[in-house]
């Protein structure tokens, strides 16, 4: 349950990113969480909505990037897409040599609300 | 609506954090072990054994890590070797600012092994680095044969594989050829090794394999310390 951990660590870096008058307007976090990063979408959003709960990001959700698992080859020069986690090439079977992409855990981007959205949603019914 | 592009690392902290670890185990010539299990696979047992290999002819040290109780912490203290006890109080992994934290109560002589036995969990710790050499991931023959194909991620994360309770084989229907198999499958570069703590099978072979991670960081390991 490391995913209360990351919540944390998420929000310390999207204080420390954007500037605290903007912090109520954060509407929408974006991270980008590899197949392999061990991560649940679901108990971090969880955690995030816990950590956040009654502070100036409450009300804001995050957005989940999906990476697949890929690694490289460099027998055939080809990539292997293999959602188990294996580091066998699946076009040739020997080993692979490298991880291109799938233990990602990374914020990418915050879509922040102006004053004047903000005020029309905080009035809106 | 504006969006402000950011792309960092979520654990960066913990990342910068752990460079400033590495770098006080490397400006001491200090090879630092980061243990990873399953809670039960006998790390603390294998720990003993270790240590009492390397007792006298290095300098030694532990840091434990236990969601609760300093059990683990007596054990290691009554073979007279320093050791910080962190508990997590229901944390699940360790991170590298609870590790540098534990590093400023323990006396940690230069040129020396550094033990982490961190917290049993085959899930989190993965994501943490710590400032290790290397991860050394533990398995013990009553744990089954597909735990490297369930838990991938602390498999690619390891140097070293050690199945543990090896003397249980016999008894039991796990079959350590395919828990290397697989093993090796998720991660072909881990060094496997076979250890029983009641036998002594295979210590001194891991053991080999950590006087290499020494002699990379360029020890001179003498036969005896004197006291």
């Amino acid at each position: 349950m490391h995913e209360l951990s990351v919540a944390r660590n998420l929000v310390e870096l999207i204080q420390r990113e954007i500037r605290s008058g903007e912090l109520p307007f954060v509407r929408t976090v974006s991270i980008r969480i590899g197949d392999l990063a061990g991560i649940v979408p679901e108990s971090l959003e969880f955690c995030y909505k816990v950590v956040t709960d009654e502070s100036p990001l409450a009300g804001s959700h995050l957005c989940f990037e999906r990476i697949p698992f890929v690694v490289y080859c460099d027998h055939c020069r080809r990539s292997s897409h293999n959602p188990d986690g294996s580091m066998f090439c699946s076009h040739c079977s020997n080993a692979a040599s490298s991880i291109v992409m799938g233990n990602e855990l990374e914020l990418t981007n915050i879509d922040v609300a102006t004053p004047e959205e903000e005020h029309a949603w905080q009035r809106s019914p | 609506m504006a969006t402000i592009t950011i792309e960092r690392k979520i654990l960066e902290k913990n990342d910068q954090v752990a460079a400033r670890n590495r770098s006080f185990f490397e400006a001491r010539g200090i090879v630092a072990l980061n243990l990873v299990s399953s809670p039960g696979s006998g790390k603390t047992s294998l720990l003993e054994r270790t240590l009492a290999h390397w007792s006298g002819k290095v300098p030694l040290a532990v840091i434990e890590g236990d969601v609760q109780t300093d059990l683990d912490a007596q054990r290691i203290d009554r073979l007279g070797i320093p050791v910080a006890q962190i508990i997590t109080n229901g944390g699940c992994h360790l991170e590298a600012h609870l590790v540098e934290g534990a590093l400023q109560r323990i006396d940690l002589s230069g040129r020396g092994l550094l033990f982490i036995e961190n917290v049993g969990n085959l899930v989190c710790p993965a994501n943490y680095d710590l400032g290790e050499d290397a991860k050394v991931v533990i398995v013990s023959t009553t744990e089954g044969d597909d735990k490297p194909l369930k838990y991938p991620g602390m498999f690619h994360k390891a140097s070293a594989l050690i199945i543990n309770k090896i003397d249980l084989a016999p008894h039991l229907s796990t079959n350590p050829g395919i828990l290397r198999m697989n093993a090796l499958k998720v991660n072909p570069r881990l060094t496997v090794f076979e250890t029983s703590c009641v036998t002594d099978e295979g210590i001194a072979a891991w053991c080999s394999w950590i006087e290499s991670m020494m002699n990379r960081k360029n020890h001179v390991i003498i036969p005896e310390i004197s006291a």
